[in-house]
């Protein structure tokens, strides 16, 4: 029995009300906590105890979720609507002896509330000790990007995966934040007014400093600027003096208006520029069937890489697999492809050209209002001018809008109309010049006054700006600094994050590989391992006659991949199921090669002792197989009774041999089963015939077409065997090989039968069938030795095989 | 058998890791350490705490 390792295992399952239970059943898996292996027929109920323990963990059932399925479905349809439904799972360790309830009412609640119990559950629930015949493929037919997903998923990388988006998602968006694309805005603007005051396209701060000096030195020779202090003294002192007086204060200001003013005839290229970039994008929004197809790109590149690799079959579309011209559909997609990315690269032209003219209009907006707010401005202004501000500055405002909505989609946006304002703006700023002008001339301003004060107004504007340039440029490079270091402590995370990822692909990897080894041990693959993917994804590789191949299914037969399927659950359980010691293998050798099933159960035995296991099958020869063997001492072996309404499902110990069952069959007058049972007993006694005698019928098939040889062909060839080397020709072996036959067909024609519900078999048939198997039985056996012909006890490619004694050569 | 980092050993490790990482400016990985350790480590939260470094900085800066 399971050897303690500290995992916790299951001591008793007791379901009531719970899907196909309707009175209460239950496995005792006794105080060794044996593992099973639970026969029962197709629909007869097996699954009710993988569903209970997984909703008992997890609070739902998925495969029924995924079909629709909700709580209600969970109730045993036949019990009375008032009940509730349990699942009570006893456990190795009894202090998490726990019992839940389904409610009518709703809800599911536990028997036990203490803090223990509850972690052990959340625990428990992020473990995968589940796999059922329909999701065994799952994993080895997902996507590269998938399969990581659920391998993190697995690991309990939960966690990490959050950790990584939160750095990721917080690090972009820093980097779109408004508030930077404004500071960015805004420093450009200083910067080229930096720039024109210096004649220059760059600058260091010795550049502007030395202007500065140049500027302070033309208005008073006194005055030298080598720094920053000197710099706002200098600027201090040439302010004062120039608003000395009244008549200074007014000079200044006119100074400071007429600059402000130089913003208007800024105003009609960028509106204009705006308008042509709504057209523009207009354009491009138009071709809305291109559009759509970006969202499409993806799977566009995705059929490519899947056409140009061969991973579909030549002549197949690879997303409906309808027959198509392969190189047609691969040069169309590419040229669509193509489009598309000229619709792209066009479109980012246009959102850049977008943001820069959004920053300058945002700037221009700021203009208008500061040369509304202005005093002397204000004076000069008429009302008419003001008037043609404000409605420009709505225009502003509408533009700004407009082109955000561009950035954001491709959608169609309103063209921007040109505002009436726009011709008379031009007019409305000589005005305004011409006035300033006029009052310099009442205020009897000289030559020299106006350079003085052109040049204090030059010097005042670059220390301005200079000082804004730097705090804009710090808050700028602050944002910058932590994007950057974001995004570093995010690479790093994901450097991490992968290197843990392929330490646990090389453990899976391990497993898969030795697994997959021991279940078919002549295959000519090996090296089976899971990979990291040049995107984020992995994918399954393997050495097929030394050539690597990936994915798998370009070599692999059903039977092998659903071999893999069982592999990774086992392997990925082994390593990342650190609560519980159970696995429940709910039906997985369905389709499974029956060549390889018996090596299945010696792979759990022998890989995983410690591992409870709770094997469901409906195949009852490879159920009588694991009878022989599954040592008993560890292994329970039952199976479900015959379903009904009253009852549901229930259970009983199984009998040891498939004649034992046949004989239950009989004793309950379930002559159908009987017959099904027989042709079962007929086809497994000429299976063991032919193997033993090395008869050419058993060679390697894949999938089903293991499974679906009949006992005739078994028949066929074990006769045809016999004829090349002359065994067993007597009269009285023919006949016995015809009786067998003839069972053979009686069987098989009640058992389907039955399913029609028009079978005239009766026990006697099945008696008859029962003796003519001992009687073919016998035809092998030596009344020396006791023992049957063999390849065992026979020279090696002898024709004929031999008994221990060697009496008997058949 | 190979031991193999669970998602929160992989996390914890790291994050004692930059802590001591001089290639990061210091106030980001201490923040980012101090997040995590309290649990607060999301999107959100990082986005507020930097702002208000900035702003700190930037009093600092202007006395």
């Amino acid at each position: 029995m399971p050897k303690k390792t500290g995992k916790v295992r299951l001591r008793r399952v007791t379901l009531t009300g719970f899907r196909g239970a309707r009175q209460q059943i239950w496995v005792d898996f006794g105080p060794g906590c044996k593992s099973l292996v639970l026969f029962g027929d197709n629909g007869d109920g097996k699954s009710s105890f993988s569903d209970a323990i997984e909703w008992f963990y997890t609070d739902r059932i998925e495969y029924l979720h995924r079909e629709g399925c909700g709580r209600e479905d969970y109730f045993n349809r036949y019990m009375p609507s008032g009940e509730d439904a349990t699942v009570e799972l006893n456990f190795s360790n009894s202090g998490l002896d726990g019992r839940k309830t389904l409610h009518r009412k709703g809800g599911g609640s536990f028997s036990q509330t203490t803090p223990d119990f509850g972690a052990y559950i959340s625990r428990s629930a992020g473990e995968s000790p589940i796999l059922r015949h329909h999701t065994m493929r799952q994993f080895v037919e997902k996507s590269k990007t998938k399969k990581l997903e659920t391998v993190e998923e697995i690991i309990g990388f939960g966690i990490v995966a959050q950790t990584r988006e939160a750095l990721l998602q917080a690090a972009n968006v820093l980097g779109k934040d408004q508030n930077l694309a404004t500071l960015r805005g805004q420093r450009e603007e200083r910067k080229r007014d930096i720039a024109a005051a210096l004649q220059a396209t760059e600058f260091e701060d010795a550049d502007v400093l030395k202007r500065a000096d140049e500027l302070a030195t033309n208005c008073d020779p006194s005055l030298s600027v080598s720094d920053d202090a000197q710099f706002k003294a200098a600027v201090e002192a040439l302010r004062q003096r120039s608003t000395a007086g009244e008549r200074g204060k007014e000079l200044s200001a006119l100074d400071d208006a007429a600059e402000k003013a130089t913003v208007l005839s800024e105003l009609p290229p960028l509106l204009a520029r705006a308008r042509a970039l709504v057209a523009g994008h207009n354009k491009l929004a138009q071709d809305q069937e291109r559009v759509k197809a970006i969202a499409l790109q993806k799977l566009y590149d995705a059929a490519i890489e899947a056409m140009t690799a061969d991973w579909v079959a030549l002549g197949e579309c690879p997303v409906c697999r309808a027959p198509v011209d392969t190189d047609e559909l691969v040069t169309s997609l590419r040229d669509q492809v193509g489009k598309i990315a000229a619709l792209v690269a066009r479109r980012d032209k246009v959102i850049q050209a977008t943001k820069a003219l959004s920053d300058r209009a945002a700037s221009l907006a700021r203009g208008l209002q500061a040369l509304l707010d202005h005093s002397a401005g204000a004076v000069f202004l008429t009302d008419e001018a003001k008037t043609d501000i404000v409605e420009l500055s709505a225009a502003l405002s509408d533009t700004i809008e407009t082109l955000g909505r561009m950035e954001a989609s491709y959608d169609l946006v309103e063209a921007l109309d040109a505002p009436d304002a726009l011709l008379t703006i031009a007019g409305r700023e000589d005005a305004l010049h011409a006035r300033i002008q006029e009052r310099r001339k009442q205020l009897d301003q000289t030559d020299k006054e106006r350079t003085f004060y052109e040049r204090v107004h030059k010097l005042t504007k670059l220390l301005d700006d200079h000082v804004r340039y730097r705090k804009l440029t710090r808050q700028a490079e602050a944002y910058e600094a932590q994007i950057e270091s974001l995004q570093k402590v995010h690479e790093m995370f994901e450097a991490a994050e992968r290197s843990a990822v392929a330490q646990a692909l090389a453990a899976i990897s391990a497993d898969v590989d030795d697994f997959m080894t021991f279940l078919h041990p002549d295959d000519e693959f090996e090296g089976v391992e899971l990979i990291m993917t040049e995107r984020r994804g992995i994918e399954f590789t393997l050495k097929y006659h030394g050539e690597e191949v990936s994915p798998p299914m370009k070599i692999l037969s059903e039977a092998h991949l659903n071999s893999l399927g069982i592999c990774m659950f086992i392997a990925s359980a082994r390593h990342f199921n650190k609560e519980n010691g159970f696995l429940i293998l709910d039906d997985v050798v369905t389709s499974f090669d029956s060549g390889h099933r018996r090596l299945l159960a010696r792979l759990l035995s022998e890989k995983l002792p410690h591992t409870q296991i709770l094997l469901f099958t409906h195949d009852d020869l490879w159920f009588d197989m694991l009878k022989s063997d599954l040592p008993a001492n560890v292994w329970l072996f039952k199976e479900l009774i015959r379903w009904t309404k009253e009852r549901g499902v229930d259970l009983r110990d199984s009998p040891l041999t498939l004649r034992e069952r046949i004989e239950n069959c009989l004793a309950t007058n379930d002559i159908s089963g009987g017959a099904n049972k027989c042709r079962t007993l007929i086809e497994e006694t000429l299976k063991v015939k032919c193997e033993k005698l090395g008869v050419r019928a058993l060679e390697f098939r894949t999938g089903r077409a293991n499974d679906q040889r009949g006992a005739a062909e078994l028949t066929d060839a074990l006769t045809s065997h016999l004829k090349g080397n002359q065994s067993l020709r007597d009269k009285a072996s023919k006949e016995t090989f015809r009786y067998l036959r003839a069972s053979e067909l009686v069987t098989n024609i009640g058992s389907h039968h039955s399913a029609l519900g028009a079978t005239t078999l009766v026990r006697g048939d099945i008696d008859t069938a029962l003796r003519d198997v001992d009687d073919f039985e016998s035809l092998f056996v030596c009344t020396d030795c006791d023992t049957e012909p063999a390849i065992q006890f026979s020279a090696p490619h002898s024709e004929l095989k031999q008994c221990r004694c060697g009496a008997l050569q058949i | 058998m190979q031991k193999i980092s669970s998602g929160k050993e992989l996390c914890d490790e790291f994050f004692e890791r930059l802590l001591k990482d001089t290639t990061v400016d210091s106030s980001i990985t201490g923040l980012l350490h101090k997040l995590y350790s309290e649990g607060d480590l999301s999107k959100e939260i990082i986005l507020e705490r930097l702002e208000a470094l900035r702003q700190n900085a930037q009093e600092d800066r202007e006395g």
